[in-house]
């Protein structure tokens, strides 16, 4: 007779041996330890005896129907749609937010490494690049026309500086635009006071108009006058006569040119990551 | 009953022919449920549940054992509620009798044929039994509840826990093996005749 303490093997094969799970080849080995074990026997005798006292149990009677109304399946499903709305949303904030950030942070070092500085129109910027002698050839025969119609007077060597101011800033910027310091409205502070302005001097003829133009232009760019009225010289170049009538009549392009697209794409992405954030939020307390 | 029809009905949304297969299969159900979280309320719930799951997924249902795959939505309802109170532990209400005494088991567990004496030995050995079931690990239990009550074979209880059939046995096994120490330790709470049935084999 063996005597051995049963371990969980033997457990796994008397309980597969009592459904008849076990293979026949172990069943001969386990008969064997059957006869000669009396431990064994007893262990397989007691799950024999719990399996016997569960199924004495049987099944229960259900203390209630289980059947299902139709009002019952439809509302239960409808109201699963919505409560389940909250958690199928989720993950398409979650990528909307992530990709409106992924793009915003994009567009903003995009603008940092790409776009011009959003103070200075370009057009403007091709006007201080430009050569002078460009421009000159771009007056337009009206300008020219006009001008015949003055005397010409000695021509100054060295004009005033208020002449400077008034030449360099002959026109209100149209209303609304932001042309004054820092991106502001033109105050009384920055706009030119007018009539600090001597009259223009002489009738002059289209030639001298367009060399005093060339000479204010050039002393512009080579000193910034001083003269508290000019002061936004240093962020907006001066335009000459002839720009005066190019960009007060289409003033809406003007505006429409200094809209930055990747301020805009900036302000597109940064709104819908914001907005996803926030939906992110709300949805977290309902999923 | 032709319930490879009921099933093809019940899975074109006909809710006849479902409900039909419920009334077959309520009772399994219900005491898969019950022996497994140990009480009526919870059982009742995870059975409602159960059969609300399968009505929204029969169309999942590609064949094979009916009983398995319905069993395996009812086990995983259970393993809902268990959960449940796991976060939201909650103390029962046993039913009152006339006396207002708390009852160990519910009055539906009587046969009216039964005498008094039987009736109360089978009362006893039901407690004895669900205390020892309640004791289990819930792998373990779920494992017995299907195979030794409800008569699931090693397949159909590897379907039903979607298990291998060696995780099975093992965890049969070992579940057989405590129940086996809890009975004997619970030895005095079984009924008289079967203590003498013990007694005898030994």
């Amino acid at each position: 007779m063996t005597r051995r303490a049963i371990n969980d093997q033997d457990w796994e094969k008397l309980s597969a041996y009592l459904d008849g799970e076990l293979e026949t080849a172990q069943v001969k080995i386990l008969e064997k330890q059957l006869e000669t074990n009396p431990d064994i026997k007893q262990a397989l005798e007691d799950l024999r005896h719990g399996r016997t006292l569960l199924r004495s149990q049987g099944k229960m009677k259900a203390p209630r129907n289980f059947t299902l109304s139709k009002q019952t399946a439809g509302l239960r499903q409808r109201a699963g749609f919505w409560l389940d709305l909250p958690g199928k949303l989720y993950p398409v904030f979650q990528f909307s937010a992530a990709m409106a950030s992924f793009l915003f942070l994009l567009t903003f070092v995009g603008n940092i490494l790409v776009a011009r500085p959003l103070s200075m129109p370009s057009e403007a910027l091709e006007r201080v690049a430009a050569p002078a002698p460009a421009l000159m050839e771009a007056a337009s025969p009206e300008v020219e026309q006009e001008a015949e119609g003055f005397e010409q007077p000695a021509q100054p060597k060295s004009l005033p500086e208020e002449m400077f101011t008034m030449q360099e800033y002959p026109y209100p910027p149209p209303e609304g635009v932001m042309d004054g310091l820092g991106g502001g409205p033109v105050g009384e502070a920055e706009m030119p006071v007018m009539e600090e302005v001597p009259a223009m001097p002489a009738p002059l003829s289209a030639q001298a108009t367009l060399e005093v133009t060339e000479t204010s232009w050039d002393t512009n760019l080579a000193e910034p006058p001083l003269a508290a009225g000019a002061e936004t010289f240093s962020t907006y170049p001066a335009p000459d006569l002839l720009a005066v009538e190019e960009d007060a009549s289409p003033g809406i392009g003007f505006v429409s040119e200094r809209i930055n697209p990747w301020v805009l794409s900036q302000l597109l992405f940064g709104g819908v990551a914001v907005l996803a954030g926030l939906a992110l939020l709300v949805l977290k307390r309902y999923r | 009953m032709d319930e490879a029809g009921l099933i093809r009905d019940a899975q074109n949304n006909d809710l006849d022919a479902f409900n039909r297969l419920v009334l077959a299969y309520q009772d399994m159900a219900y005491t898969q449920a019950y022996r497994v979280l140990g009480e009526q309320a919870g059982a009742e719930d995870a059975v409602q549940e159960a059969f609300l799951s399968a009505f929204r997924n029969m169309r999942n249902f590609r064949g094979g054992s009916f009983r398995a795959w319905l069993l395996r939505i009812v086990t995983n309802a259970c393993y809902d509620e268990l959960r449940r109170r796991q976060r939201r532990p909650t103390t029962p209400l046993e039913p009152l009798d006339e006396d207002d005494e708390e009852l160990d088991s519910a009055p539906w567990m009587a046969d009216p044929g039964e005498s008094p004496e039987e009736r109360l030995q089978r009362r006893e050995l039901a407690v004895a039994l669900q205390h020892c079931l309640d004791r289990l690990p819930d792998d373990f239990r779920l494992v017995v509840v299907l195979v030794d009550i409800q008569g699931l074979d090693y397949q159909e209880a590897s379907t039903a826990m979607r298990k291998p059939v060696g995780t099975i046995k093992s965890r049969l096994a070992r579940g057989r093996s405590r129940m086996r120490d809890c009975l004997k330790g619970a030895w005095e709470l079984l009924p008289t005749r079967f203590r003498l049935v013990e007694e005898g084999i030994r």
